[in-house]
């Protein structure tokens, strides 16, 4: 009966792959590889396919259009929220203004210069550049000022940074010199003296 | 070395003079192999349309990369390979299962395409030829697990030998026969437990 099943199952499986590759196969893979054009079957063939894609194309639309909308709303939504959490712009000048109140501005190297460009090379006027450096302390002065009321806290003390003391490091002479290592003389080992075997039994007759 | 491949490779004559250009000669190939590798094809995606796209673009790939085939396995056995190879690219391919998940039911086309190659026979005439016993096992066929199916289906359609499959589904020969033996067994299993008490 077990052969009469596995008959029974090789007859169902050829059934199921009991099919021919489609009219002018051969014709349509030629087309293929030189770039011909194709057959009208190959054509009817293709057209077909292309409609099936076209109604697959077309669901997908139908579900991915309401999706695509949802996700801009959703987007739409969060970024202004996004926007307000983001801190606003500090009237504050930047910590550099407040450190270097004083610094003078230095002329810049400028290409031409090094290559004795002398027009290049004449700094502003000077009135100019004291009130640039006035306008700069100024501003410097109010930031602190505005800092200070802003934060209604005492200024933090000054941080002061100990010096380093390092021990100084000391030679100590040694006290006694090591001893000297000797050698000494190994004594002559004794003469070894080796005292002949006593002949086998089987030696003995040939015993001159 | 197999007893395959050392007999002479029937099509080697007409894969050099493609190599050399000829499309003709190619074309002689495609003729002589389109039945095992259509065969193939449907074997592993169960839809004879998905079949021949997969056959032609064999086909293609084998004329491109003719130039690198050395013959040290039969042409037939180096083009089912490729053939597999798309087969199985298609059958895991996002496309068909989105295919397969979005077309809507009842619109005539069953959600599996083995489950569709499985129901009932092409015509009335097959159908009158086709035993119950058949009818009953074709869904069970199409139930099967993967390795157990493809093995089944490659080794009973009769176009490829225990060695090409081997080759075309990267296993032992004993594997692929042991895999033959244990879908029969499962079927006959499944059989059993739907009432057909004397087909152990």
């Amino acid at each position: 009966m077990s052969a009469d099943l596995d008959r029974e199952i090789d007859g169902a499986v050829r059934a199921m792959l009991d099919a021919e590759p489609p009219a002018a196969f051969r014709a349509r893979v030629l087309s293929r590889i030189e770039g011909a054009p194709v057959p009208v079957a190959s054509a009817v063939a293709s057209a077909v396919a292309s409609a099936v894609a076209s109604a697959f194309r077309r669901k997908l639309l139908v579900l991915g259009t309401p999706i695509a909308i949802a996700a801009t709303i959703l987007i739409a939504m969060l970024l202004p929220s996004r926007q307000r959490v983001a801190p606003p712009a500090s009237s504050a000048p930047p910590l550099v203004a407040q450190a270097k109140p004083a610094l003078t501005p230095q002329a810049p190297v400028t290409t031409a210069a090094a290559f004795g460009n002398h027009a290049a090379r004449t700094p502003p006027p000077p009135d100019r550049r004291a009130r640039r450096e006035e306008q700069r302390i100024a501003a410097a002065m109010d930031a602190t000022a505005e800092s200070a009321e802003a934060a209604g806290v005492p200024r933090p003390p000054a941080l002061t940074i100990p010096e380093l003391s390092v021990p100084l490091i000391r030679t100590v002479p040694v006290a006694a010199p090591p001893a000297q290592l000797g050698v000494a003389a190994i004594a002559e080992p004794a003469p070894i003296t080796f005292d002949p075997l006593p002949l086998s039994p089987r030696e003995r007759p040939y015993q001159e | 070395m197999t007893a395959a491949e050392l007999t002479v490779d029937p099509d080697l004559e007409l894969v050099r003079r493609a190599q050399a250009g000829d499309t003709q000669a190619f074309g002689e190939l495609v003729e002589r192999n389109r039945r095992a590798v259509f065969r193939a094809a449907l074997a592993a995606v169960g839809s004879v349309t998905e079949a021949d796209d997969v056959a032609q673009e064999a086909f293609v790939t084998a004329f491109q990369k003719l130039h690198g085939f050395r013959g040290e396995a039969a042409f037939r056995t180096w083009l089912l390979s490729i053939t597999w190879r798309k087969a199985i690219d298609r059958r895991k391919s996002v496309t068909r299962w989105l295919q397969r998940v979005v077309a809507p039911a009842g619109e005539g086309e069953e959600r599996d395409p083995m489950q569709t190659l499985a129901s009932g026979a092409r015509s009335p005439e097959e159908d009158l030829l086709t035993s119950d016993l058949q009818r009953q096992l074709k869904p069970l066929i199409a139930a099967l697990p993967k390795k157990l199916r493809d093995a089944l289906l490659l080794a009973v359609s009769g176009d490829h030998s225990y060695e090409e499959i081997g080759q075309m589904l990267k296993i032992p020969v004993g594997t692929v026969k042991w895999r033959v033996s244990e879908a029969r067994k499962v079927l006959r299993q499944k059989m059993s437990a739907m009432g057909y008490s004397n087909v152990r």
